[in-house]
């Protein structure tokens, strides 16, 4: 009972500074909330952009990494621009604030800020709140599967239920609408935080059953937020080895040296030739 | 026989026209491939003395608390003109800075933070990266050893406690379990460039600031 009082009185606490954050803009722009916000992979390009996933539309759900905020339309040319982490997975604490930027008379859609994948850990539940006249609000999922980070950059698939969940305005009650047709959302064997505390992991030989007093661990724990894994109840993952959903992949970090290596070969090559030619003559 | 006037030089065959032109293109080519790579080398040099001094002038202008608080405002965990933090090998005598990511547009000057890894300072197993050749001098490091990193919120130091090569495919090495400790990867064997086929990993635990106690079920 007291934990729920603790948590009922934190999300009226982030209500609170989502509605002061939105305030704090009605002044500049005047009385104008006009224009479009949504979130999909960071493209790095200012204006113009075509963003990774179906273009003006909201990407629910995004690999791990950076994330593009974009926009379409605005009333104001800036403005500040505020993640939270948000239940089911956060606790609707503020983790991370920057300034949007966009500019009136750009080709749109404009990308107006980017958030640092470092920002959103191991994934999970986040609100974005752009501050604008008073502010435009986006709910969105980061599922850190093994393979997101490689698959950042492409189309995310946009479940029905997810679509529901893209509107300007979100519910505020925290209410989050769960992934429908996600597969294998996290490493299960890395250690997680979940509500449910189970977390399996369906391998070719074992089936592993994470213990329910799992703690807090890795970049999920922001600020004290746990900002973990979604809660998706059993979370199975059908993984052909443990090994293989336990961490990141490895960088390809072998030094570029093909060119230099065929170089010296077409120079070999090359030297040969002439050489031959001159003596021959 | 037709004789031949003395000083005249017989006009070259055809295929030996095509052979000169053939080995002369060979030449350029090879030039250029040599030099656009020693380019790539020198950019990604330049490029990384650059981003040193300018983290160094972050550190001068706003230096960090000799000892790094236990809970980090997540505002100070993001790359700031394109340097996440700096890593330190005291005994090598090797200082670079750590950029946010591990592609090769990164890679090619110098470190690369992994980005789905945590920070120093965070609980879990930061995972850094960098290019063989970068770090040719790494195979001497061994268990005990000194690796420093520097934040804009203060210098974690880590001491190797092993090594090991794996295959590329292995996901067993940058697994966040519970504890504070640093991960650093690069290719194997580390002269063999891109022809390299494995990976060398050197694994370090943190041990400033001290970690926080686990409890006991905890490694």
């Amino acid at each position: 009972m007291k934990l729920f009082r603790l948590g009922t009185a934190a999300g009226a606490a982030a209500t609170a500074a989502l509605l002061a954050s939105g305030s704090v803009l009605a002044a500049q722009g005047g009385d104008n909330n006009k224009g479009d916000v949504w979130v999909d992979t960071a493209s790095g390009a200012r204006t113009g952009v075509t963003a990774a996933g179906p273009g003006h539309e909201m990407d629910p759900h995004l690999p791990c990494g950076s994330v593009g905020v974009f926009a379409a339309k605005m009333a104001d040319s800036s403005g500040r621009l505020s993640i939270f982490s948000w239940p089911p997975t956060g606790s609707q604490q503020d983790i991370y604030d920057t300034t949007w930027t966009y500019t009136a008379g750009a080709a749109d859609p404009q990308e107006i800020a980017i958030i640092p994948a470092s920002v959103f850990g191991t994934g999970g539940h986040f609100k974005l709140a752009a501050a604008q006249d008073p502010a435009k609000y986006k709910v969105f999922w980061i599922d850190c599967t093994p393979n997101s980070t490689a698959a950042a950059g492409q189309t995310t698939t946009t479940t029905p239920e997810a679509k529901e969940n893209s509107g300007d305005t979100e519910d505020s009650t925290g209410t989050a609408t769960a992934p429908g047709t996600t597969t294998a959302p996290v490493a299960a064997t890395a250690p997680v935080s979940t509500p449910s505390g189970s977390v399996e992991s369906a391998t070719a030989s074992t089936s592993t059953t994470a213990p329910s007093s799992t703690t807090a661990t890795g970049p999920g724990a922001i600020n004290g937020a746990t900002v973990g894994t979604p809660p998706f109840g059993s979370v199975e993952a059908a993984v052909a080895t443990t090994a293989a959903a336990a961490g990141v992949a490895l960088a390809v970090t072998g030094a570029p040296i093909l060119g230099l290596v065929l170089g010296i070969l077409l120079l070999a090559i090359g030297g040969v030739i002439l050489y031959r030619r001159r003596t021959a003559v | 026989m037709k004789a031949v006037a003395p000083g005249h030089r017989p006009s070259p065959r055809p295929a030996d026209r095509f052979l000169r032109i053939v080995g002369l293109v060979a030449l350029l080519v090879g030039f250029g491939l040599i030099g656009s790579t020693l380019l790539g080398f020198y950019q990604g040099y330049s490029e990384q003395s650059t981003l040193v001094q300018t983290f160094k002038q972050q550190i001068a202008d706003s230096p960090p608390p000799a000892v790094p608080q236990a809970t980090v405002k997540p505002n100070l965990m993001v790359p700031v003109n394109g340097v996440d933090f700096a890593i330190r090998v005291p005994r090598l005598g090797y200082y670079a800075a750590v950029k946010e990511g591990t592609d090769l547009n990164v890679l090619y000057s110098g470190p690369g933070h992994y980005a789905a890894t945590p920070w120093p300072g965070q609980p879990g197993n930061v995972g850094v990266a960098a290019h063989n050749v970068y770090w040719i001098h790494f195979v001497d490091l061994k268990a005990g050893d000194e690796v420093d990193l520097e934040t804009r919120y203060g210098t974690f130091k880590y001491r190797v406690t092993g090594t090991r090569i794996v295959n590329p495919d292995d996901r067993t090495v940058l697994v966040q379990e519970p504890g504070r400790r640093m991960t650093l990867t690069t290719c194997w064997p580390l002269w063999a460039g891109s022809f390299a086929t494995q990976r060398y990993v050197i694994f370090t635990e943190q041990i400033f600031p001290e970690p926080p106690q686990q409890s006991p079920t905890n490694t």
